[in-house]
C-alpha cells in the first residue's frame, strides 16, 4: 500500500516534470520561431538591398558612363590608328 | 419546529420546479451543442481555420540574365505594390487623401474607385513602388490597405539589347525576345505553406514542416552575349543609321569558332526600362526581317561553280559588253570589265560574271549550295519569332531566276543567316548554328570541301585588298568579306531604295569574328554597302578584335620598323600613366 503511494506519487511529479517541459519547450519554441522569422524576413530585406545594390553597380560601370568619364573627366581617346604599332616578338 | 415542516412541502414542490425548468435548459443546451459539434462541425472548423491558420504564397524572384563575363542584362528586384480592401476604408477618406497623396494618385478617383468597387475583397492600387515609398505608406497606418512583394525587371544594358533580350509584362511572363524564348527556365514556381496567425495577422508557427509547394526560383540565363562588344556594335550602327538617315539597321557578331553570338544589335530599339511608346523598336530585327541579299550572296554562287569542278579560282570568263541577255532580262555590270577571273568576279563584283558562271551549272546544283549553308531554313539559333527566310525550290526556277539568284534576288534571308554563312568559309567548310547561350555550342558539320572554303577565304580577302582605300579595311589585321547593295522590292517591281551591307571575318589567317552589318534604305547619295555598311563593320570588328585580344597577323606598323616614331608615341603612353 504504502510502495503503491510512493509510485503515484513519484509518477505525479513526472507528469508535473513533463508538463512544465512541454510548457517550456513550447515556449522555446514559439521564441525560435519568431527567430527564424525575423531572419527570413532580413534575409529578404539583404537580398533586396543586393539586387538594389547590383542594379546600382551595373548603372555605374554602364559603357555610357565609363566612356563618359574616360573621355570627358581623364581625358582619355581611343588611338588613332596611325598610333598602334604593333610589338613583333 | 411546525412551521418550519409545513415550508417542507412547499419547497420540495419548488425543488421540482426548479428542476425541471433547469433540464429544460439543459436539453436546450444540449441540442445546440449537438447541432454545432455534429452537425454544423465542418462549417465551424473550417470558420475557425480561416482565421488562423492561412495559406501564404512564398514569392520567389525570376532568374536573371548575364553576359558571357557575368555582367548583368536583365535583374528582378523586389518591390512593395500596394492594394486597398474598398469597404474597409469606406470611413476614412481624409487617410485616403493622404494615401493618394503619398503615392501620387489622384484622390478624387481613388475615392470614386473605393465607392464603386465596395465589395471587392482586394485590388492593387499601386504596382511595385520602392521600399522606401512603402514605408512612407506604412506610416499613414491604414486599416485595409495591404502590401505584397512584387518582383521588378531591370535591365542595365538599357537599349543597346533592348529587342535580343526583350522584357517581361506586368505579371512578370516574358513578353519578347529571350526573355519570352526562354520563359519556362527563367519562371520560378512561388511556394505555398500553411501557417497559424494570431488576432494581428502575424505569422506564429509553421504547420508543415515542408512547405505545401516548395518555391523554386527562377533559374539564370548566361549569354553568349559580350556587353563591351554589344555597346561598341550598337554605338556603331546607330551612327550610321543617323548619319545615312536610314530606315533600321542590324548587325550580328559571331564567335566562328563556337558560333555564339557575340552581340546583335538592331536600329531602332527603344528603352526597355521604360514605358514602351511604339511598336517600332521592339523587333529582333537581326533574326525576324528578311532581305534580299543582292552580292552578298556572290560568294555562294562561285561556290557551286567551283564544286562543279569546271572551274577554278584563276578560271577566266568573259563579261564584255557589261550588258547580257538572259531569257528576255537585260543583267548590266557597273562598266565593261572585260574578261575576269573568279576572284576578279568577286573583287569587281560583276553580275554578268556570276550569272555566266551558273547558267552553265544545273540550277539544282545552286539550290543544293544555298540549301546547305542554311538558307530558307531557320538557323537552329531557337529565337522565339526567328524567320527562316525564304528560298524558292529549284523546280519553279525560271532561267531569269537562276541567274537573279546568282546575285542575290529571289531569295530572301535574315541577317544573322548571312553570318552564319560567311563562317562557313571561316570555319574550314563547317557549318554550325549559332546559340544565344554561352557554352551551348551546336555540332557542326562539313557542308564544303576545306578546300574550297580556303579558296573563298582566299578570294573574299581580295575583294578589301584589291579595292583600294575599300572601308572594310582595319589595320593590322586581314579582312575578307563581301559588300552587297540590293534595291528593295516592292509591288509590281524594285524601288529605288537600298539595302545595302557588309559580311566579312577576319583576320583571315586564323579567322575569329564573323561581322554581318545591314542597313536598310539609306538616304542621299552614299548607298552603297561599300561606303554604308563596310564602316561600320570595319568599326565593329576592329573593337571585336582588340576586346577579345586577337593577336595581329598583317601588320602595317611595327615597333621593329618604326623606331624613330615609336618613341614620341610611348612618351606620350608614358605621360598619362
Amino acid at each position: 500500500m504504502n510502495m503503491q503511494n510512493g509510485i503515484t506519487l513519484l509518477l505525479v511529479f513526472i507528469l508535473i516534470g513533463v508538463l512544465v517541459n512541454y510548457v517550456f519547450f513550447q515556449n522555446e519554441t514559439r521564441k525560435l520561431f519568431a527567430e527564424t522569422q525575423s531572419v527570413e524576413k532580413q534575409k529578404l530585406e539583404l537580398n533586396a538591398e543586393w539586387a538594389r545594390l547590383q542594379i546600382e553597380k551595373s548603372t555605374l560601370v554602364s559603357n555610357n558612363r565609363i566612356e563618359q568619364v574616360a573621355r570627358e573627366q581623364l581625358g582619355m581617346k581611343l588611338p588613332e590608328d596611325e598610333q598602334v604599332l604593333v610589338i613583333v616578338r | 419546529m411546525r412551521k418550519s415542516q409545513h415550508k417542507q412541502v412547499n419547497i420540495s414542490l419548488r425543488i421540482a420546479i426548479v428542476m425541471a425548468f433547469l433540464l429544460c435548459c439543459f436539453v436546450v443546451v444540449v441540442v445546440r451543442a449537438f447541432s454545432i459539434q455534429v452537425r454544423g462541425a465542418e462549417f465551424y472548423q473550417s470558420q475557425g481555420e480561416k482565421r488562423h491558420v492561412r495559406e501564404v504564397e512564398i514569392p520567389v524572384s525570376r532568374g536573371s540574365i548575364y553576359d558571357r563575363n557575368g555582367e548583368p542584362l536583365a535583374l528582378s528586384t523586389a518591390m512593395v505594390s500596394v492594394g486597398i480592401v474598398p469597404g474597409q476604408l469606406l470611413d476614412q477618406f481624409s487617410k485616403v487623401e493622404q494615401l493618394a497623396e503619398v503615392l501620387d494618385l489622384n484622390a478624387d478617383e481613388l475615392k470614386q474607385i473605393i465607392t464603386s468597387r465596395k465589395d471587392r475583397q482586394f485590388l492593387f492600387i499601386k504596382r511595385r513602388i520602392t521600399p522606401m515609398l512603402a514605408d512612407q505608406v506604412k506610416a499613414l497606418n491604414m486599416k485595409g490597405v495591404e502590401f505584397r512583394t512584387e518582383f521588378k525587371r531591370f535591365y542595365p544594358a538599357g537599349e543597346t539589347l533592348a529587342n535580343v533580350v526583350g522584357f517581361t509584362d506586368v505579371e512578370d511572363v516574358g513578353q519578347e525576345g529571350l526573355e519570352r524564348t526562354y520563359d519556362n527556365w527563367l519562371t520560378g514556381t512561388s511556394g505555398k505553406k500553411t501557417v497559424v496567425k494570431d488576432l494581428l495577422g502575424q505569422v506564429v508557427a509553421d504547420i508543415d514542416i515542408d512547405e505545401l509547394v516548395q518555391a523554386k526560383p527562377g533559374k539564370d540565363l548566361h549569354l553568349s552575349i559580350d556587353r563591351r562588344l554589344q555597346y561598341a556594335a550598337y554605338l556603331g550602327l546607330k551612327k550610321a543609321v543617323y548619319k545615312f538617315r536610314a530606315t533600321s539597321g542590324s548587325a550580328v557578331v559571331l564567335d566562328v569558332k563556337t558560333g555564339e553570338i557575340l552581340a546583335m544589335v538592331n536600329q531602332p530599339s527603344f528603352n526597355p526600362n521604360g514605358t514602351k511608346e511604339s511598336n517600332e523598336g521592339l523587333r529582333n530585327r537581326s533574326v525576324t526581317d528578311i532581305y534580299e541579299p543582292g552580292s552578298v550572296m556572290k560568294p555562294f554562287a562561285v561556290v557551286a561553280a567551283l564544286e562543279s569542278a569546271e572551274y577554278t579560282p584563276q578560271s577566266v570568263v568573259n563579261t564584255s559588253p557589261g550588258e547580257y541577255e538572259v531569257d528576255g532580262f537585260v543583267i548590266h555590270d557597273f562598266r565593261d570589265y572585260g574578261e575576269l577571273s573568279l576572284v576578279d568576279i568577286l573583287v569587281k563584283s560583276s553580275n554578268i560574271g556570276v550569272a555566266k558562271l551558273v547558267l552553265g551549272l544545273g540550277k539544282e546544283h545552286l539550290w543544293d549550295v544555298y540549301h546547305r549553308f542554311g538558307f530558307g531554313q531557320s538557323s537552329g539559333s531557337g529565337f522565339m519569332g526567328e524567320s527562316a527566310g525564304y528560298l524558292p525550290h529549284h523546280d519553279r526556277w525560271r532561267t531569269a531566276d537562276h541567274a537573279a539568284l546568282s546575285r542575290g534576288y529571289n531569295l530572301s534571308v535574315t541577317t544573322l543567316q548571312m553570318a552564319s554563312a560567311y563562317s562557313v568559309f571561316a570555319n574550314q567548310g563547317r557549318y554550325r548554328s549559332p546559340t544565344f547561350i554561352k557554352g551551348n555550342i551546336n555540332e557542326d558539320k562539313a557542308i564544303i570541301d576545306p578546300m574550297i572554303a580556303s579558296q573563298l577565304t582566299d578570294m573574299l580577302s581580295h575583294v578589301v585588298q584589291d579595292n583600294d582605300g575599300h572601308k572594310a579595311f582595319i589595320p593590322n589585321y586581314s579582312v575578307a568579306g563581301k559588300t552587297g547593295t540590293a534595291r528593295i522590292a516592292e509591288k509590281g517591281g524594285y524601288s529605288d531604295n537600298y539595302m545595302s551591307s557588309f559580311v566579312g571575318f577576319s583576320p583571315v589567317s586564323s579567322p575569329r569574328l564573323v561581322v554581318a552589318v545591314t542597313i536598310n534604305n539609306p538616304q542621299g547619295d552614299a548607298y552603297y554597302g561599300g561606303l554604308v555598311a563596310a564602316p561600320v563593320f570595319a568599326e565593329i570588328m576592329k573593337t571585336g578584335l582588340r576586346l577579345l585580344n586577337v593577336p595581329a597577323d598583317q601588320m602595317s606598323r611595327t615597333l621593329a620598323d618604326s623606331t624613330v616614331d615609336a618613341v614620341p608615341l610611348m612618351q606620350e603612353v608614358g605621360d598619362v600613366q
